[in-house]
């Protein structure tokens, strides 16, 4: 019993301490698949319903109203390519880093994590697929998480929900900055150290800043939701709901930063750090 | 309760591994995530009172090494925590088998919480994560599904008998 008792110590304190025994999770990747898999079987057949037994008058309702929406964000898009064009232009004269578009690769859901204190999910792309370390993961609605761990075909993603996760943003209404934490809870960020004096208000839009260089800037984390003023407290509690569906999602994004991509621009002198990564922004 | 010099069931064993190893993957809706009752646990405690002769600390150890190492957790937590579990359980071992069913859920119900207790411990050293009642939830589900998971585990030991 001692020597077990030992051994499982001498185990944390490695894995906890030393990446040696790192390989043995890549190994065992390949066992824990069916049972990521078998965990998004019940999201699976939720999708499956919705898809499948619809009746012929909603399809075709649905249809149209898509429709419609793509004809909206189409000219939406025109306008775009116009004033990107005219926003390019101006850092040129300003001589201003070209501004780079960040590319995407669609990847989808494999697994969930089981433990209910860590936020994490498993999608299908990793370094085949020049996924790193780091980078950003979004869905149709905003900012999800960030790539922490990566295999050879799938990677896991920390979500900004988890309680160890924290991103800088700003307000965009007053372009205030501040940093967001996770909660634990999937419903619910928390943004910390606002002051009583700052102007900040419920329905407030708050999109990543960009500092740091993890995350791209402007993708939308979440909206302001409650404010809670303690006069006893230095700091007020501001809780914001998050824009990306966190537990829900089925196909997401990976965001190949353009600000990575700025790194490896001429103008900056530093060594290129990340050699894969002007393919992956070429894309 | 089928006991005595029997051969290892190892077929049955097998499968009620991947029975637990799936069932602790499937996904729970928001809180609901901290009521799932740690099913390899149980299912590790049930075989080591069932086959004392074949099942012992070693295999309960090696149970919880493949859950680190499946899950990504920090490896040993588990490991430590369940075989931990499973020393003290077995020293209260020939009272624990002498349980009527009622009082099987209750030792069941505190056979979790001084595993989530060890485990929570172990998973302070190096993580940050928050407490409260909610650590204790699994014991409580834990005692309301025992019944349930000792019987599917009898019928699945007599099928590959």
């Amino acid at each position: 019993m001692l020597t077990l008792a030992l051994a499982a110590l001498t185990l944390i304190a490695l894995d906890s301490f030393t990446p040696w025994l790192r390989p043995a999770h890549v190994w065992l990747e390949p066992i824990v698949q069916p049972f990521q898999w078998a965990s998004t079987l019940p999201m699976r057949w939720r999708e499956w319903n919705d898809e499948s037994l619809e009746s012929r008058a909603v399809i075709i309702a649905n249809n149209d109203k898509l429709e419609t929406e793509i004809l909206v964000y189409k000219a939406q898009l025109q306008r775009m390519a116009e004033l990107s064009a005219q926003n390019q232009q101006l850092k040129s004269l300003l001589n201003g880093a070209e501004l780079l578009k960040n590319s995407v690769l669609v990847a989808e859901l494999v697994g969930i994590s089981p433990d209910p204190f860590h936020h994490a999910i498993t999608i299908n792309r990793g370094a085949a697929d020049n996924i790193r370390q780091g980078l950003a993961v979004i869905d149709g609605e905003g900012l999800m998480g960030q790539v922490t761990e990566v295999f050879e075909h799938h990677s896991r993603v920390l979500l900004i929900t988890d309680a160890r996760h924290a991103l800088p943003i700003y307000n965009l209404r007053n372009n205030m900055r501040g940093i967001i934490e996770g909660s634990g809870d999937f419903q619910r960020l928390r943004l910390r150290h606002v002051s009583p004096t700052q102007d900040i208000q419920v329905g407030d839009t708050l999109l990543s800043s960009g500092l740091g260089e993890r995350f791209p800037s402007g993708y939308p984390v979440g909206t302001v939701s409650a404010i809670d003023k303690d006069p006893g407290q230095a700091f007020i509690e501001v809780s914001v709901t998050p824009a990306a569906k966190v537990d829900r999602s089925l196909l997401l994004l990976v965001v190949f930063s353009a600000v990575e991509a700025l790194d490896n621009y001429p103008q900056t002198e530093s060594a290129p750090k990340n050699t894969g990564l002007s393919n992956a922004t070429g894309q | 309760m089928p006991r005595g010099n029997s051969p290892l069931p190892l077929t049955a064993i097998c499968l009620s591994l991947i029975g637990a190893l799936f069932l602790y993957s499937l996904p729970l809706h928001g809180d609901l995530a901290f009521w799932r009752p740690p099913f390899v646990l149980l299912i590790a405690v049930y075989w080591l009172l069932i086959q004392p002769q074949h099942v012992g600390i070693t295999f309960v150890w090696l149970t919880g090494l493949l859950l680190d190492l499946l899950y990504g957790n920090v490896i040993g937590q588990n490991a430590l925590a369940m075989s931990v579990t499973a020393y003290l359980l077995k020293t209260q071992e020939y009272r624990v088998r002498q349980l009527s069913l009622p009082f099987q859920c209750l030792a069941a119900l505190f056979i979790v919480l001084i595993y989530q207790t060890l485990w929570v411990s172990t998973r302070l050293i190096s993580e940050d994560i928050s407490l409260g009642w909610r650590v204790f939830y699994p014991a409580l589900s834990s005692a309301l599904i025992w019944p349930l998971l000792a019987g599917t585990l009898y019928r699945l030991h007599r099928l590959f008998h």
